[in-house]
């Protein structure tokens, strides 16, 4: 990561606002890159998952 | 990631100092559970007061306390308050709190949907409750939002839609975090079949979330469209059909009774093995039993509504589909008694709750089974049989489990014992009164008397009186309850790591109260 980004990050982490990053960086700091891969390959599948069953729903509710 | 980053993340700070900015902005997972907890904890009392005046105006015949219209109100707004605000987020509170350390994660996957999650509730609950306070009142028409009567509904109805709609995306965000967790964070080792009980409930909880909370939330808004946009789904002066939503409303509404279950089972299946010092019997058919109970609860729909006129083909499967359901209930009441078979009792107040979820529930199961016969519904449709089924099923199983669970990790979240002779005075009198609440239900409602009525036929007095009077028992010594967890909270005797002699899993070898970010470095699970 770029020394800049960590910097403007680790400002954020001590601030008021940062305590709202504060357990995201904590999950962060335990995952590795494909870790991290996998959660956000499971939450886009699952978020598509809820938009079929809204799909199934609307054709549904049409073809009666 | 950056070693520079990672440096940084090494000085665990604890939580915001400030209180408020704390609670508002925390993204931590304990923290979030308590909220979650305490949330509920409100819910259940607004709900149960609501409950209280019910029973009050139904201690005799006539109207003696409130109006007609009122009363309507009070049966909506008890039901949508105890679902939607008090079991579901208590549920969501002990998957916040319990997940990451039975599972050895940091956290849950996603922290800031979680606070996002949470916070949309107050805002919510604010919306449904501030319609009390407006001209025509609190939505009356039932909390199953039936059209036309729910249509006839005055200005509280768009907050009543508004309202369903972000209790909908709160409950989506949360089963996203809960899969996103299991899935991605468990600690090395832990493979799903060795995934404690609690979790498996939770991970099949939350697909059944995702896949029926839209579905709720496309109902609803189509209730919106034929009130104000002039469509007519459900008017059948114009063409639609008022049974369809009946349809499309079950369609969510059993899979969310499973909702308000499965994760009760997995909370059961802890604490009997610990205070019967053996493990859980079944474990795997447990896993099985709950996936199939899951899978049935989406083709049972319409059990729910045998008399609105139903092709016979139709009440013979949906009969038959519900009846198939005892058989995994079955399976997991036998894996619970056949784990105490032999086992080496104790009876502290989380077990003694878990019996009593594991009687009390089978009874609501049963009487359930008499609902699923398609014939003999005709007879039980809209009495209070179907108030005592349900009540049992919800009061003595779900809120139980979660008294249980409170009380089962209470010592481990706060670093004190709760004092347990209160805890099992709590019990008795609950017990005692819930029964007393809901038996005579049975009789009035095979006797015919009608659910959601203020007034009522001289001859169910006595059974009403009985009700009444075990409501209020049951009301008031949930305060005990409320006392003995702020005076847990507050200070007592200090808790150890392991707090339960027979307790087994993850978060038990953390010290209690366990440190604000757990598992830093993941636990190895042979």
């Amino acid at each position: 990561m770029d020394a800049s980004i960590a910097s403007a990050l680790s400002q954020l982490h001590d601030s008021p606002a940062g305590y709202l990053i504060s357990g995201h960086q904590r999950v962060s700091q335990r995952l590795d890159d494909s870790r991290r891969t996998a959660i956000h390959r499971t939450v886009v599948w699952l978020v598509l998952l809820v938009a079929v069953v809204y799909a199934a729903f609307f054709v549904a509710m049409s073809l009666r | 990631m950056s070693e520079q980053v990672l440096g940084h993340d090494e000085h665990d700070h604890g939580p915001d100092p400030q209180f408020l900015r704390r609670w508002i902005t925390t993204t931590n997972h304990k923290d979030l559970g308590a909220l979650y907890l305490w949330f509920s904890l409100l819910m259940f009392l607004v709900g149960g007061a609501m409950a209280l005046v019910i029973r009050a105006e139904l201690f005799q015949p006539g109207m003696q306390l409130v109006r007609p219209e009122f009363f309507n109100q009070m049966t909506t707004m008890h039901a949508l308050v105890m679902i939607f605000g008090g079991v579901m987020p208590a549920f969501v509170g002990l998957s916040n709190w319990l997940l990451p350390v039975m599972l050895g994660a940091p956290d849950m996957a996603l922290p800031r949907l979680n606070n996002w999650g949470f916070w949309i509730l107050p805002f919510a609950f604010t919306l449904l409750i501030s319609t009390l306070f407006m001209p025509g009142g609190a939505p009356a028409g039932g909390w199953t939002m039936y059209p036309p009567l729910v249509l006839q509904t005055g200005l509280a109805f768009p907050f009543l839609i508004f309202s369903v709609h972000l209790l909908g995306v709160s409950s989506i965000m949360g089963g996203i975090n809960v899969i996103a967790t299991i899935l991605n964070l468990r600690a090395p080792g832990m493979t799903l079949m060795k995934m404690p009980l609690f979790a498996w409930s939770w991970l099949i909880t939350a697909f059944l979330i995702i896949a029926v909370m839209p579905v709720l939330a496309g109902a609803v808004t189509m209730l919106l469209m034929d009130k104000y946009f002039g469509t007519s789904f459900f008017n059948a002066a114009g063409g639609g059909d008022p049974v369809l939503f009946q349809h499309v409303f079950w369609f969510f509404g059993h899979p969310e009774v499973y909702i308000l279950i499965l994760p009760a089972f997995g909370i059961v299946s802890h604490i009997i093995p610990t205070f019967s010092r053996k493990p859980l019997f079944g474990h795997a058919s447990m896993v099985y039993a709950m996936s199939a109970i899951a899978f049935l609860s989406f083709i049972v729909w319409a059990h729910h509504m045998f008399t609105v006129g139903l092709p016979l083909a139709a009440e013979l499967f949906f009969m038959f589909a519900t009846m198939l359901i005892a058989v995994p209930t079955g399976v997991k009441v036998f894996n619970w008694t056949a784990t105490m078979w032999r086992g080496s009792l104790s009876f502290e107040t989380p077990m003694l709750f878990a019996l009593g979820f594991v009687f009390m529930f089978t009874i609501g199961g049963f009487s359930g089974l008499m609902l699923a016969m398609a014939p003999a519904d005709f007879q039980y449709q809209d009495t209070y049989f179907v108030v005592a089924h349900f009540h049992y099923v919800l009061v003595p199983g779900a809120v139980y489990s979660i008294m249980a669970a409170v009380y089962f990790w209470l010592p481990k979240w706060t670093g004190h014992m709760y004092d347990e002779r209160l805890g099992k005075l709590h019990f008795w009198l609950s017990t005692i009164g819930v029964n007393l609440t809901f038996f005579p239900m049975h009789f009035s409602g095979l006797a015919g008397m009608p659910r959601r009525i203020p007034d009522y036929a001289l001859q169910f007095t006595t059974f009403n009186q009985i009700s009444s009077v075990g409501a209020f028992m049951f009301g008031f010594s949930q305060l005990l309850f409320v006392y003995i967890v702020i005076k847990c909270v507050r200070g007592g005797e200090k808790a150890t790591a392991q707090v339960w002699e027979g307790a087994e899993g993850l978060e038990w070898t953390l010290p209690s109260p366990p440190p604000y970010h757990s598992f830093t470095i993941p636990p190895l699970v042979t």
